[in-house]
């Protein structure tokens, strides 16, 4: 960059600076980019390599590692189906991921505005309980969680689970949407219910469009965290017609048999939602929504 | 279009209270400032008018009807904040005409009004745009067009003109006193700055810690302010406050200020002449004049301040400093001394323990 101010070289000069501008703009592009590359390839190998083997047959899994598969097939796809009936459990995955999805951005929406805007007694003591909530390691409420779910006549059902992951996901659902909702001018709210809305109406026509990258991260935060939920499934749910996806993919694994095959077809269609989701997520991850608003 | 009457309006935050039983009677379609020091409760009153800010005592009507427990939408009230407070994620078009929407006026009406708002404020090829894409006079103006197109019973308004600069801030203060005198809407005009609650309208509210000083046309308060602090509030440069004393000697009268200074007066003292007293004088009711001259005084001239049409000379009368105002144009320098005499008929005089107006 300085020798550019530098070195104001006339053309007729033959000198190497006018092309040492150019190789260093080179090598800053070709370096941008083959750092790009190797951190693609780390992150895209993986789910490469994932569906490579769900398309293989067997005896190619187990032999030689080829990166190419010699011979496509469905068959780990038509086992893990058909034979294993893995529909129920994405089936399940989605309708508790969903609910617990729903569920989680509603309440939080409306604890986090309650947060934000009202005040009232204790509110500073109950915004650090629920981040409080929120850092207590899963591993140290397991066995509580179950039996209290046992105790409510909720172990091994889906409700049961929706009710278990809301206990995680609500706390950081409403501390995140806290943060959202503090970038929205009150003003605009108190305009809003000038104009004509009710304070419900200007949470939602007003404060959650505004806060739309929130909603979106929330939603898959707590999707994600529903859907790759391992550990309490397997604590809180024990009949087969229960299980949900990650649930029915470690119950594929029988003693010392790992069956490659249809294992990487279960996650790669598991993978399936979390994709769309994200897809559909990143349109409402949008900076500076509020820009403009006030001030001049 | 309606009358708003305020009965004793009280507001406490907690155990703090912060407006302290205000009274007014706005008229239909009278415009009135109200202005006073920051913190003083302004934007509160005004956001208790709005709805916006619950009322601990007291009673807020619009029209004939008492709108204290209604919310800011069932008030019919329109209202521009002070950031303007426009929806970012809606275009200018869609800004000025939500209410109606939500009013569930036909698209048609809709449109027309907010078109008809946009020629009147000259936004008319800027409807297609988001806020964030306005400058910052275009917004106010924005703002300002949100609140005519509802042809609300008032329009309240929080000081929407401070974000601007000097000049534009002239404009848009003629403007919107043209546009009131139009529609003539009850208004409710928030500010801090006097020139702009003089010039702008019929009546104008001076408050201070919550409590309404005085309640008058902009010339009353100018004439005849009912305190100091109205005195000193209202006109710039400020009117000149001098403590001190009257002293009358064989029926020649002369105010003896702190400092020890001495002016001479005209027979028009108040009657509890003896007690300390504040001696109100505005800069313009000062003048030079030449040496000799019966009932002047000399004092020595700090700085002189021309300013174009006016020059004003700081001069110190015993401790006080006061500032003349003289729109002639002469010569003196600083450190000179120079010859001054009050206009008797435009004196003023407080109590000095309480402030009060004497007269
Ligand atoms: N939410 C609140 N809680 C406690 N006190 C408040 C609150 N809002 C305002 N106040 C206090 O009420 C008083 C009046 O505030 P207000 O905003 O009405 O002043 P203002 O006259 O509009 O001032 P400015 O000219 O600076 O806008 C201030 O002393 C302020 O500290
Ligand atoms: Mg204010």
């Amino acid at each position: 960059m300085s020798a550019s101010q530098a070195d104001p070289v006339p053309e007729t000069k033959k000198s190497g600076s006018v092309l040492d501008e150019r190789s260093k703009f080179m090598l800053g592009r070709v370096l941008t980019y083959g750092i790009l590359v190797l951190a693609v390839v780390l992150i895209v190998f993986p789910m490469y390599w994932m569906i490579s083997i769900s398309l293989k047959l067997p005896r190619e899994i187990y032999r030689t590692p080829s990166l190419w598969p010699q011979v496509f097939t469905l068959e780990n796809y038509r086992i893990l189906i058909a034979d294993k009936g893995f529909l129920r459990p994405i089936l399940n995955s989605l309708l508790v991921s969903t609910v617990v999805t729903v569920i989680s951005v509603l309440i939080s929406s409306f604890a986090a505005y309650s947060m934000v805007r009202f005040r009232y007694r204790f509110k500073g003591v109950i915004g650090r309980i629920i981040l409080f909530a929120y850092l207590t390691p899963t591993s140290l409420l397991f066995i509580p969680l179950s039996i209290l779910m046992a105790r409510l006549q909720l172990g091994n059902s889906l409700h049961g689970l929706i009710l278990v992951y809301l206990t995680f996901s609500l706390p950081l659902s409403t501390w995140l949407l806290q943060g959202y909702f503090r970038g929205v001018p009150r003003e605009l709210e108190e305009q809003g219910m000038i104009d004509g809305l009710s304070r419900l109406g200007a949470l939602l026509r007003i404060v959650l469009p505004l806060s739309a990258p929130g909603i979106a991260a929330v939603s898959i935060f707590t999707f994600t965290g529903a859907w790759n939920e391992l550990l309490l499934a397997l604590v809180l749910v024990t009949s087969e017609t229960e299980r949900t996806a990650p649930l029915a993919l470690n119950y594929l694994i029988t003693s010392d048999v790992l069956p490659w095959g249809p294992l990487m077809a279960g996650a790669v269609i598991s993978s399936v939602p979390l994709m769309v989701l994200y897809f559909i997520a990143q349109h409402f991850m949008v900076q500076g929504l509020t820009a403009g608003s006030v001030k001049g | 279009m309606a009358k708003l009457n305020l009965n004793n309006v009280r507001k406490s935050y907690g155990k703090v209270p912060v407006i302290h039983g205000v009274s007014i009677d706005i008229e239909d379609g009278e415009f009135v400032t109200l202005v006073g020091p920051s913190g003083c409760g302004k934007s509160t009153l005004l956001r208790m008018i709005a709805g916006l800010e619950p009322i601990t005592g007291g009673e807020i009507s619009i029209g004939d009807r008492i709108v204290n427990d209604l919310a800011p939408r069932d008030r019919d009230i329109a209202m521009v904040f002070q950031s303007y407070a426009l929806y970012p994620h809606k275009n200018v078009a869609d800004n000025m005409g939500y209410a109606l929407k939500l009013a569930k006026r036909p698209q048609q009406e809709i449109e027309r009004r907010v078109n008809e708002a946009a020629e009147v404020l000259d936004l008319t090829p800027l409807l297609g745009r988001k806020p964030a894409q306005l400058s910052g006079g275009q917004r106010q103006r924005v703002a300002m067009g949100r609140a005519i197109v509802r042809d609300p019973k008032v329009f309240l308004f929080d000081e929407p003109l401070s974000n601007l600069d000097a000049k534009l801030r002239v404009a848009m203060r003629a403007e919107i006193k043209e546009l009131q005198h139009r529609l003539k809407t009850t208004t409710v005009y928030v500010t801090h700055d006097q020139i702009e609650a003089m010039t702008m309208a019929d009546r104008i509210v001076v408050m201070r810690a919550g409590i309404v000083e005085q309640v008058g046309r902009p010339l009353e308060l100018y004439d005849s302010p009912s305190n100091v602090f109205v005195a000193s509030f209202m006109g710039s440069p400020a009117m000149n406050l001098i403590t001190g004393s009257v002293a009358e000697e064989a029926g020649k009268f002369e105010f003896v200020s702190e400092g020890g200074a001495r002016l001479p007066l005209d027979g028009s003292v108040p009657a509890k002449r003896r007690d300390k007293l504040v001696l109100g004088v505005r800069p313009e009711h000062i003048s030079l004049v030449d040496a000799g001259t019966v009932n002047s005084f000399t004092s020595k001239v700090v700085v002189t301040e021309p300013t174009g049409a006016e020059t004003l000379i700081s001069s110190r009368i015993g401790s006080t400093e006061i500032v003349v105002a003289v729109r002639d144009r002469f010569e003196v320098a600083m450190g000179d001394e120079a010859q001054f005499a009050f206009n008797f008929e435009r004196l003023h005089y407080f109590d000095a323990e309480n402030g009060q107006r004497l007269s």
